[in-house]
């Protein structure tokens, strides 16, 4: 089920009255409703992912549960390396196996060897390296003793599967997420209102921005091969306002739906185009994925705790596997790749720390140096996109090929100026909002009347200017 | 949480009254254009804006005109079947344009105007005949296409400053093959015929000779510069019509430079569509 769909503007209501005024009582019954509710959103796709769902579920509890028991250090090892294979097993087959048959073959064919194999008729169950990591992180941190292993099935059902965050993210611990579930959950005036202006926020970046960068993203991208530098930069800035808006804006919605229940979920970006670094941008965009690899890969690699060799290996393999994980193309390798090089020299000349607080904290505007920092970041992440985006890496050549020629300097053929001008307002709302987990969230300096007015205005121009003549999913749910 | 649901009650009593202030605006301008059914007659043409252009000229050759502009096969087939059980119908005239059955027409279509010819066999489920029929029709604000009509009445509600627009006639030749490629590459955005429509002509071919109604497929008249530009493109219509044993008129060639005759590269004009319906007419009596 999408945001933004008429099912789901009908199912949120439904199942908000049902929890508040039908389960509420029994923490029980809540956790059930939850669960099935989660069990109905997801299937919504497709029935038939419900089942992966469930065998990733019963894999991971019947392992914890194990793990409570086991005091061996060798049994207690097996157990974590049961679920890590049960788990990328899954999501290397439904993901990867495609990939890795196509490579292989070609690898062959490279020493004259011709293999022929077809490839697999895999569907790539929405949303799946999202709660495979989830899971993950719930077994890892009770190897770690970390968190106590859960005896409520129910609970942790649930906590897998929770419809909000289920199919991209954020990436919740379990150590964050799943001792809600135990709790009882008072409704709080305060955070459901505050939940309903994260989501209201959330399908303007879904709708307006990220929709409408898309369209021209998609035109310039799909045609590049004709086009000019110019346009192609023009392509290329857009698309880094579409993956933010519907990103980000998916996030929000998120967050936002999960307060209207009583749950609190950690938040995923925090205004990243204002990183006056690459470093500063990692802690900013993704914040869910970002420190997931940094505490279950990075660290456990040795950091950047050892020598430089090791620590500039550790570094390109979370960019590296980060890349990979978004999708089983070189395209997304060579986006990480091209991170970890941006990230690099921050990292060896103990840079990477030096922008730990807000842009222009305590002033209005930034400098000319944060000005240019954010400029110079910004082109660095645009220019990483443009692997995100392409179908293939010899494209994402040609483009920067293109970008990079005389022809930057030619009037570009296609140039969304109504886009921009959206482009230009959503970023001064959010350089208003920066000091904010999302820029509207503190509107106190209204009245009750102007707050309404606000709101009624958002509405009004997320659907005159919000492009939903179709439903339009989100890119990450591909991942 | 009874401060929460009296807010939301009272902000929901502003939503309604955007909605039905959007709704009396689509209802006027955009549901309500939407051709009325009428069931005197017994020969019935099915097509899009091509047809649509004949107008009410069709009655007086004892056709009723169900064409609407934007109509694909799916709004045809909810219009046939309607049309069959309130109808003595014979004859039906059926839009085989070659554009008909592309992917533009299939995402472009009537499907939110047809439903009220629509019955509950024509939806997957009753949840997505509610979804269909009634919430996307009654609450505007979460319909994208109601939003874009709405969009196009309050643009039309702009005074523009005196500057008419050249009739077809008087475009220069260079301007009417740009207009003419610009549609082409509209209509044949993509080399895909949809797949979804070709399965429901075989529906309506079907439905007809159930019923034992003669089918015929019309091709309308266009203009030498669209002919020029769509030569070689198009999705066989035709030949599905053909195998099935239906006649096809043929009349894209029929006003071939004749430019006078046309609003623009693909609709005849109100003189162009006076002069074709007396061929229309005996064509589709002749044996």
């Amino acid at each position: 089920m999408l945001f933004n769909s008429l099912d789901f503007a009908l199912f949120l209501p439904v199942v908000f009255i049902l929890y508040w005024f039908v389960a509420k009582g029994p923490l029980r019954l809540q956790n059930i409703l939850i669960l099935l509710s989660s069990y109905l959103f997801y299937g919504w796709w497709d029935a038939r992912f419900l089942l992966l769902i469930a065998a990733s579920t019963v894999i991971d509890y019947s392992i914890g549960r194990q793990l409570a028991v086991s005091e061996k250090a060798g049994k207690r090892k097996l157990l974590l390396w049961t679920s890590i294979i049960a788990n990328i097993g899954i999501l290397g087959y439904f993901k990867y196996a495609n990939f890795f048959i196509e490579n292989f073959i070609e690898a062959f064919s490279i020493f004259g060897l011709e293999l022929h194999a077809s490839s697999l008729k895999i569907i790539l169950p929405v949303g799946i390296s999202f709660y495979t990591f989830q899971t993950l992180s719930y077994t890892i941190d009770v190897y770690r003793r970390k968190l106590e292993p859960t005896k409520n099935f129910i609970a942790f059902a649930a906590f897998v599967s929770f419809f909000p965050q289920l199919v991209a993210g954020p990436i919740e611990r379990a150590t964050h997420l799943l001792p809600q579930f135990y709790k009882n959950r008072d409704f709080a005036y305060e955070s459901a209102a505050n939940g309903l202006r994260q989501i209201l926020w959330g399908f303007f970046k879904k709708l307006v921005i990220a929709d409408n960068c898309a369209k021209y993203a998609n035109i310039i991208f799909d045609g590049s091969q004709d086009l000019s530098g110019s346009t192609l930069a023009v392509g290329a800035f857009l698309f880094a306002f579409q993956i933010y808006g519907d990103f980000s804006g998916y996030s929000d919605i998120a967050i936002g739906t999960s307060k209207l229940f009583g749950f609190n979920l950690k938040q995923n970006f925090a205004h990243p185009y204002f990183s006056r670094d690459i470093a500063e941008f990692w802690r900013r965009w993704h914040i869910s994925l970002s420190t997931w690899f940094r505490d279950y890969v990075y660290i456990p690699l040795g950091g950047s705790r050892e020598h430089k060799a090791k620590t500039i290996r550790n570094v390109f393999i979370i960019f590296l596997v980060s890349g990979f994980w978004h999708g089983a193309n070189w395209t997304f390798i060579a986006w990480g790749g091209l991170h970890a090089l941006f990230f690099l020299p921050l990292l060896l000349f103990q840079k990477n720390r030096k922008n730990l607080t807000v842009v222009a904290e305590n002033r209005f505007l930034p400098s000319v140096r944060e000005v240019l920092a954010m400029a110079l970041t910004f082109g660095l992440t645009v220019l990483a996109w443009i692997f995100f985006r392409s179908e293939t890496i010899h494209q994402a050549l040609d483009i920067l090929g293109s970008i990079f020629s005389h022809t930057l300097l030619e009037k570009p053929s296609v140039l969304p100026v109504k886009v921009i001008v959206y482009i230009v307002i959503f970023m001064c709302i959010e350089w208003l909002g920066r000091r904010r987990p999302y820029a509207i969230e503190d509107l106190s300096f209204l009245n009750k009347p102007m707050r309404w007015l606000f709101y009624l205005g958002l509405l009004i121009t997320i659907y005159f200017l919000g492009r939903f003549s179709q439903e339009i999913e989100f890119i990450y749910f591909q991942f | 949480m009874n401060r929460f649901l009296k807010n939301i009650l009272h902000f929901s009593v502003y939503l309604l009254l955007i909605n039905m202030a959007c709704f009396g605006v689509i209802k006027t301008t955009y549901y309500d254009e939407y051709t009325p059914f009428n069931g005197s007659f017994s020969t019935y043409l099915f097509a899009d804006s091509h047809g649509h252009q004949l107008d009410t000229l069709t009655e007086a050759s004892g056709i009723f005109n169900f064409a609407d502009p934007s109509d694909s096969y799916e709004d045809m087939l909810r219009k046939v079947k309607y049309t069959v059980a309130h109808s003595e119908v014979k004859k039906i005239l059926l839009s085989a344009d070659v554009h008909t059955m592309s992917t533009y027409r299939e995402d472009n279509n009537n499907l939110d105007r047809s439903t009220i010819y629509a019955t509950r066999a024509d939806y997957k489920s009753s949840y997505d005949q509610f979804l269909q029929q009634y919430l996307r029709r009654y609450v505007p604000l979460l319909n994208g296409k109601s939003r874009d009509a709405i969009l196009m009445h309050l643009k039309s509600l702009i005074p523009r400053p005196f500057n008419p627009e050249l009739t077809w006639e008087e475009k220069t030749t260079a301007q009417r093959k740009a207009r003419a490629r610009i549609r082409a590459n509209i209509h044949f955005e993509n080399s895909e015929r949809s797949e979804k429509l070709e399965k429901l002509i075989e529906e309506i071919i079907l439905i007809c000779r159930e019923n034992d109604i003669e089918l015929l497929g019309v091709k309308f008249p266009l203009t030498s510069e669209y002919l020029a530009e769509i030569s070689g493109k198009g999705y066989s219509v035709e030949e599905i019509l053909t195998r099935n044993h239906c006649k096809v008129l043929d009349f894209s060639h029929l006003f071939e430079g004749k430019s006078e005759y046309f609003r623009d590269q693909d609709h005849l004009n109100t003189l162009g569509a006076s002069v074709f319906m007396p061929v229309l007419k005996k064509e589709i009596n002749s044996p």
